[in-house]
């Protein structure tokens, strides 16, 4: 007795063994359909962004150590992070938005300055009673959530502004009651919004480029030198292994990509036309 | 193509792969940090003035406790919780009555679409497709997956243990 042809079906082949295939069973499976490779300039230059926000996070706790050690005059840092802030700002309203919001931007400087020295006393004994080491772990932990769901720029469902920015700001006010008064506290929380919330939008209108990013490192480097030698090798070790293996490894290991494709897929809606 | 897709797909999409790596380096690194604490003399730290760490005791104490608790869940707890969901042989869930969802209800249901009077408000009635309908109801109901019902347990006796299935 001849048999019939196999096909594809579970109820339909009665004739065959259970695991019995042909070479029809897997002719519509593709492989890497959507890959795009990725050259070594691009990935270096994906990196940068995660280097820049590392800086950043690392600019904040060097300043917090000034404070924290009478290193520098409160008022100094105070004068010199908002000269920056408003260079930066006439910078960014000049050349990318427009001057009409200013004073809706004064508004918004004049809310945060009073609010924030109004209750700068309250968040700054909000965390007073906790020991020191358990604020550093906190604030390590907190600033490690904060770089893991800053927006990079891809869009990924993991990423997410506001626990991002929640996450730092929490790290901030546990390291704010390490200071001594609550002027250096509203000091320190001002210069984290300008740290985390300003500075990102600054950024993601300046194009990302090598030189922008040797500059900062550079700097973050010098000043990191005067808090600790051994953190300076740790964070040029860092930056090599993000900015430099990192993209390396990202495009040796590219050949390896085996995305398969297939019937199994979930459906995917590309249009629906009711009226045929 | 892959920036129209639904933003929970599963599906892999490139700017996914990026994060996918990330991931898959970090996790390296944080075991080898990890390793690094939980091994390196405390004293080691102290010289380089790292003092914040917690205690190494949570280096084992924290995986510890989590394969305890996955092992005391998996093991105990939830079949535990299987065994206290299942009924007893007199209990009232096993009995059967008037309100039980017996089996051909769909046809039932078949039975009353076909039999109302009420038309369709079709307006070119050559495009309707309501006796097109009615005509694979049939077909289709008894090839479709069927819906939830209650099943007899005489018949599911019957089924997985008589010698003459189709009595």
């Amino acid at each position: 007795m001849k048999k019939r042809p196999w096909r594809k079906n579970l109820y339909e082949n009665q004739e065959y063994p259970d695991n019995y295939t042909d070479e029809s069973f897997l002719k519509d499976l593709r492989v890497n359909v959507h890959f795009q490779p990725i050259s070594l300039k691009d990935s270096t230059l994906g990196a940068t962004l995660i280097v820049h926000e590392l800086c950043t996070v690392i600019v904040f706790v060097i300043i917090y150590v000034y404070l924290y050690n009478h290193w520098s005059e409160p008022n100094y840092i105070f004068s010199w992070t908002c000269g920056a802030t408003l260079f930066c700002f006439v910078a960014y309203r000049t050349f990318y938005g427009s001057i009409r919001t200013f004073g809706y931007d004064l508004q918004t400087v004049l809310l945060f300055l009073v609010f924030g020295q109004l209750f700068s006393p309250i968040l700054y004994t909000l965390t007073d009673t906790i020991s020191t080491d358990t604020i550093y772990t906190m604030s390590f932990l907190m600033m490690i959530v904060h770089l893991i769901f800053f927006d990079y720029g891809l869009s990924v469902a993991v990423v997410s502004n506001s626990l991002s920015l929640s996450a730092v700001i929490f790290a901030s006010l546990c390291l704010s009651s390490r200071l001594a008064t609550p002027y250096e506290a509203f000091i320190l929380m001002t210069v984290s919004i300008k740290c985390f919330v300003l500075f990102p939008l600054l950024r993601n209108k300046i194009k990302t480029s090598f030189l922008f990013t040797l500059i900062f490192v550079i700097l973050v480097a010098y000043f990191l030198t005067t808090v600790s030698i051994l953190m300076t090798y740790i964070f040029i070790s860092t930056i090599i292994f993000i900015n430099v293996v990192c993209p390396l490894i990202f495009i040796r290991f590219q050949k390896y990509k085996d995305n398969i494709y297939g019937p199994w897929d979930e459906a995917i809606v590309q249009s629906i036309d009711m009226t045929e | 193509m892959a920036n129209k897709m639904p933003e929970h797909t599963p599906a892999p999409t490139p700017h996914r792969a990026v994060y996918g790596f990330a991931l898959y380096l970090s996790f390296k690194v944080f075991f080898v940090l990890y390793v690094i604490w939980a091994v390196v003399p405390e004293s080691w730290f102290k010289y380089l003035n790292i003092t914040c760490l917690p205690q190494r005791y949570w280096a084992i104490a924290v995986p510890i406790f989590i394969i305890t608790s996955l092992l005391i869940f998996g093991f105990i707890i939830y079949p535990s919780i299987n065994l206290c969901m299942t009924p007893d042989f007199n209990d009232i869930n096993t009995i059967t009555d008037e309100t039980t969802l017996q089996r051909k209800i769909s046809k039932q249901l078949y039975t009353i679409t076909k039999n109302s009077s009420r038309d369709c408000n079709c307006t070119d009635s050559t495009k309707c497709e309501r006796r097109q309908y009615l005509k694979e109801f049939k077909n289709f109901n008894d090839k479709c997956i069927p819906s939830a019902e209650d099943l007899d347990i005489s018949e599911v006796s019957k089924l997985l243990y008589s010698k003459n299935k189709h009595e």
